[in-house]
């Protein structure tokens, strides 16, 4: 596999496709985590969240990948699991010395930070709103479309559902700031 | 719905025209509200992004996970449960007529006309509900639908109220399913079916659409236990038959109950408990026999001396946590006064940590006198506060004076001699397994409505008290905002290889997929402290008591053997004067009798003149006597000078205690007239025996215990021969009465009463204490299934 299959494809924003090759550096990423006190679960939900730093991270036009992606995805998970033993309150081993290729754009992180607290709201939802959101913001899917795919009557309804999980998930989104600021 | 809103949206998508754009972005520049607002909607549209993209990463490692597995793909079994506007599929030729009855409108949910076979075959049942209630319905087949309020909407997404027609047609019973022939398919798949519904909403005969940001919440009768469920959506084909699409994951939702109606003792406690015979329905009790355990020792309890034994009595058995109110007041004037400047512990900030300060400061009130008013010691002169004053270069502490009572200064003291049994490990503590210090912390009201209020936790707490690893009751305690699968799965994980057997059991859980408790960041943040906080001043709580109980029982166990002691001399002298007293009595009776006049032996007389005794004189009768009155046996002597005879008869007496069996245990006392003392009688059984002096009348007095009672009777002027006893319980006021007659004589009957009840009491206390380990020893390995050592967790989940 060739970083620049990979790299093409992400230009595309052909992100399923992308993750099904990078699949690959997967299982050596579980294995260290594995090996630090953590879990399956937590070795699924680490490299998901290192791709999608990554793949956001190269739609930025500033941004130049100085390593391979192997490498960078590697670096970030690591960056990425310490965090959360930090969190977890457990006496790390990992070194996070690696920080140099994961990156410390704060100005993006900060955003990134922002954007992440915005996306919990979003799971937040019902499985339909979420759906919903998704089609519309992510998958540009039209209003149209999404009324049929997903059983509204026309597209009428599906805006106002769309408004009124918008409006949901911001009383979510305001909780969840006014959380982090105490 | 709000016009900001939709304001902000169409500026969003761009869907505004020049001028009111303009005007728009005037308004903006003004009002900080609406840029926030604003910055919302731009932040969750790239939250929306985020998580679109999320979801297709997600795709895309599955599926590059199942093309990485080589071996060949086995079809799994899915089931199908649908939601909104779904029913299922019948061959027609099985139930055929009347079909059209069951459609009730010509339009169906998507105001389309097109039906499935389903909708025609299957009944429908109908439920007027109230659209401005939460309202519950139970369907024929089980499913229990939970309808917020307002969670229907009209064409204009405006909540409806008022009376709303809902329709449920469902086909849950495998009969149902199979009479229907039903082959479901998904996208050309195989399904296996584990159900079908199908619910809509009306009001006046027009669809309503639920409000997606609600839901019903819908519990369906499992047909197939164990079996992984997806739930799909219904799409009519031309045909008449439904395609099913959209599967999604179903979690087993997770209720919180009342944490209290728990249990949280460890496997086999309360029935064990149950066996031993104590009344298990009082929480109060089991409580305080589990949270009386301390790691790596047994305490034995206090005893309260004038009770029965009552094991069922709550305050019987240690309360470790009475010390806990005053460590948390020194633990809250440590912080607000002393923590800036010092550690509890060993480290060091300006002045020095307080671990062990009591044993190397100057004893005395040395160091309440310094903490309240330091400048005033170090100014006269006293060398360890100069000393340290010097040591710590002149830095000036506080001077509490004024602020703090000495009563405080001496809780805080306390506090900090408590952390230090905590950093001094060999003040008597291990760590242990899974001990109910950690278990007090979290069973209480604090953690209702969290992850561990649910029975799902109680049961995987059985489990992780035989893994006797705190840690893994961390990972679950200190991950409030977890999904209980996800934890199952790290538990699993942390158990492999130490484990598997148990590592087993939590990978089963793992398979139930239950959810998890949603709970704020702040919450989960206070509850980890509180749950820190507690653990600390619970674990010291239970040692201070242990330590506490211990000394106190060496206290009273030193005053009981001083009271034994002080008894047994006493008595020793008042009998020796008894059989003096009854000797002189006896001697004169014999003189007179033998015609000669008995004189009283003189008192010793501190000089001595010297003589030498040239006549034998009565020396002989005087040990006759003496040895008669000694054994109490009658006395018969012959003077050989006179001729004359000196008698004196004992002649035997016997009690007989009626119900023996019914008291612990009985003493019989003569009580003599003529200034002599009482005397205790032989017992052989239940029978009292001794002689009595024919020169003295006798009353008997016999006592009786059982328990904390007393029984008693009193035989007045007894003579030789036979009596049965009767004892009856002794009133509080015939005490008082035998007390002030006591006092009026010369027998002292009393304090011998009051000793025998001290003693009585001591053997109780004595009984409770050995039958309280017995038990202890029992219990000990249920709570401690491990043997209450610590075990070597090769995973440290606590920081410390």
């Amino acid at each position: 596999m060739k970083d620049e299959d990979i790299l093409t494809l992400l230009k595309k924003e052909n992100y399923t496709k992308a993750s099904e090759k990078l699949y690959a550096y997967f299982p050596v990423v579980r294995k260290q985590i594995l090996a630090n006190s953590g879990s399956r679960q937590d070795a699924e939900d680490i490299y998901q969240e290192a791709l999608i730093v990554f793949f956001r991270k190269i739609q930025n036009p500033e941004f130049i990948l100085t390593s391979s992606i192997n490498t960078y995805l590697y670096s970030v998970c690591r960056y990425l699991w310490s965090d959360v033993l930090k969190k977890r309150k457990i006496n790390t081993k990992v070194h996070t010395d690696t920080n140099e290729i994961a990156g410390n754009d704060t100005i993006w992180e900060e955003q990134e930070e922002k954007i992440k607290l915005a996306e919990r709201a979003v799971n937040r939802l019902g499985q339909r709103c979420k759906q919903l959101l998704q089609l519309f913001y992510y998958g540009k899917v039209d209003l149209k479309t999404i009324a049929q795919k997903m059983g509204f009557a026309n597209e009428k309804v599906a805006k106002n559902q769309k408004y009124r999980c918008l409006e949901n998930a911001r009383t979510y989104l305001q909780t969840l700031k006014n959380n982090s600021h105490e | 719905m709000n016009k900001t809103t939709q304001y902000i949206l169409d500026y969003l998508n761009n869907q505004m025209d020049p001028k009111t754009r303009a005007e728009f972005e005037k308004q903006l520049a003004h009002d900080r509200n609406l840029r926030q607002q604003l910055d919302d909607y731009k932040e969750l549209m790239q939250g929306a992004v985020r998580s679109g993209q999320k979801e297709a990463i997600k795709k895309g490692l599955k599926t590059g996970r199942t093309k990485s597995i080589i071996r060949k793909i086995v079809l799994t079994t899915l089931v199908t449960i649908a939601v909104v506007g779904i029913i299922v599929v019948i061959k027609q030729q099985i139930v055929s007529g009347n079909s059209s009855t069951h459609l009730r409108y010509e339009l169906n949910e998507r105001n389309q006309r097109q039906w499935a076979n389903a909708d025609k075959y299957l009944e429908s049942q109908i439920f007027s509900i109230d659209g401005s209630k939460d309202t519950v319905i139970e369907t024929k087949g089980g499913i229990l639908l939970s309808i917020p309020a307002k969670n229907f909407l009209n064409a204009t997404a405006e909540a409806v109220s008022g009376e709303i027609e809902l329709e449920v047609k469902e086909a849950l019973n495998p009969l149902d399913i199979m009479k229907a022939g039903l082959t479901t398919f998904s996208n050309g798949r195989l399904l296996e079916t584990g159900g079908m519904f199908y619910v809509n909403a009306r009001q006046n005969a027009k669809n309503l659409d639920i409000d997606q940001s609600k839901g019903i919440h819908a519990s369906i009768p499992e047909i197939n236990p164990g079996k992984p469920m997806l739930l799909f959506d219904g799409q009519r084909l031309p045909n008449g038959e439904i395609n099913w699409i959209n599967p999604r994951q179903l979690e087993n939702a997770l209720h919180t109950v009342d944490i209290m109606s728990l249990n949280f003792y460890p496997p086999h406690f309360l029935d064990t408990l149950q066996k031993m015979g104590f009344d298990i329905k009082n929480k109060q009790l089991t409580d305080s026999i589990y949270y009386s355990y301390v790691c790596g020792a047994s305490p034995s309890a206090p005893g309260d001396s004038a009770k029965t034994v009552d094991f069922n009595d709550v305050e019987y058995w240690d309360q470790p946590w009475n010390n806990t109110q005053q460590l948390m007041r020194g633990e809250k004037l440590f912080r607000q006064n002393c923590s800036v400047c010092h550690s509890a512990g060993t480290q060091m900030l300006t002045g020095p940590g307080l671990a062990g300060v009591t044993q190397r400061a100057p004893k005395g009130d040395w160091l309440v006198k310094f903490i309240l008013n330091n400048e005033k010691l170090i100014k006269s002169g006293d060398e360890y506060a100069n000393r340290i004053y010097r040591q710590y270069g002149k830095a000036a502490m506080t001077v509490f004076e004024g602020q703090l009572t000495e009563t405080d200064v001496n809780t805080i003291i306390a506090y900090i001699d408590n952390n230090s049994a905590e950093s001094f490990p060999d003040k008597g503590q291990q760590t242990c397994e899974i001990a109910p210090y950690r278990i007090k912390a979290i069973h209480n009201r604090q953690f209702n409505s969290t992850l561990l209020a649910t029975k799902a936790f109680e049961e995987r707490l059985q489990s992780i008290f035989k893994t006797c690893n705190p840690s893994l009751l961390e990972l679950y305690t200190r991950n409030l905002d977890k999904k209980m699968y996800q934890l199952d799965s790290m538990a699993a994980e942390m158990l492999s290889g130490i484990n598997p057997e148990l590592a087993n059991v939590f990978q089963k859980f793992y398979l139930r997929h239950d959810g998890g408790v949603e709970i704020s960041d702040t919450r989960m943040q206070k509850l980890a402290q509180y749950l820190h906080v507690k653990q600390t001043l619970f674990k010291q709580a239970a040692i201070q008591t242990m330590q506490d109980s211990y000394a106190k029982e060496q206290v009273e166990k030193e005053r009981a053997r001083e009271v034994f002691q002080k008894h047994e001399w006493s008595e020793f002298d008042r009998i020796n004067d008894n059989i003096s007293k009854e000797l002189e009595l006896n001697l004169k009776e014999a003189y007179r009798q033998v015609g000669k006049e008995y004189k009283p032996t003189p008192p010793p007389a501190d000089r001595y003149l010297n003589a030498t005794i040239v006549s034998t004189g009565w020396k002989n009768l005087d040990a006759y006597v003496l040895t008669s009155t000694a054994n109490r046996e009658t006395l018969n002597y012959k003077d050989q000078q006179s001729g004359k005879q000196a008698i004196i008869i004992y002649n035997p007496v016997t009690l007989k205690l009626e119900h023996e069996k019914e008291y612990d245990r009985v003493i019989a006392y003569l009580l003599p007239g003529k200034g002599l003392s009482f005397q205790l009688m032989s017992q052989t059984g239940s029978e009292f025996s001794e002689k009595l002096n024919e020169l003295v009348t006798y009353d008997a007095f016999v006592l009786g215990f059982k328990g904390n009672k007393l029984y008693a009777q009193t035989l007045t002027n007894i003579k030789t021969g036979q009596h049965k006893v009767n004892l009856a319980e002794l009133s509080l006021k015939e005490q008082e009465v035998l007390k002030q007659q006591n006092i009026a004589s010369t027998r002292n009957l009393w304090e011998e009463i009051e000793f025998q009840i001290f003693s009585q009491n001591e053997s109780i206390k004595q009984e409770k204490i050995r039958k309280k380990e017995e038990i202890r020893q029992k219990l000990w390995p249920v709570v401690f299934p491990c043997g209450g050592n610590s075990v070597t967790d090769s995973v440290a989940y606590e920081g410390n």
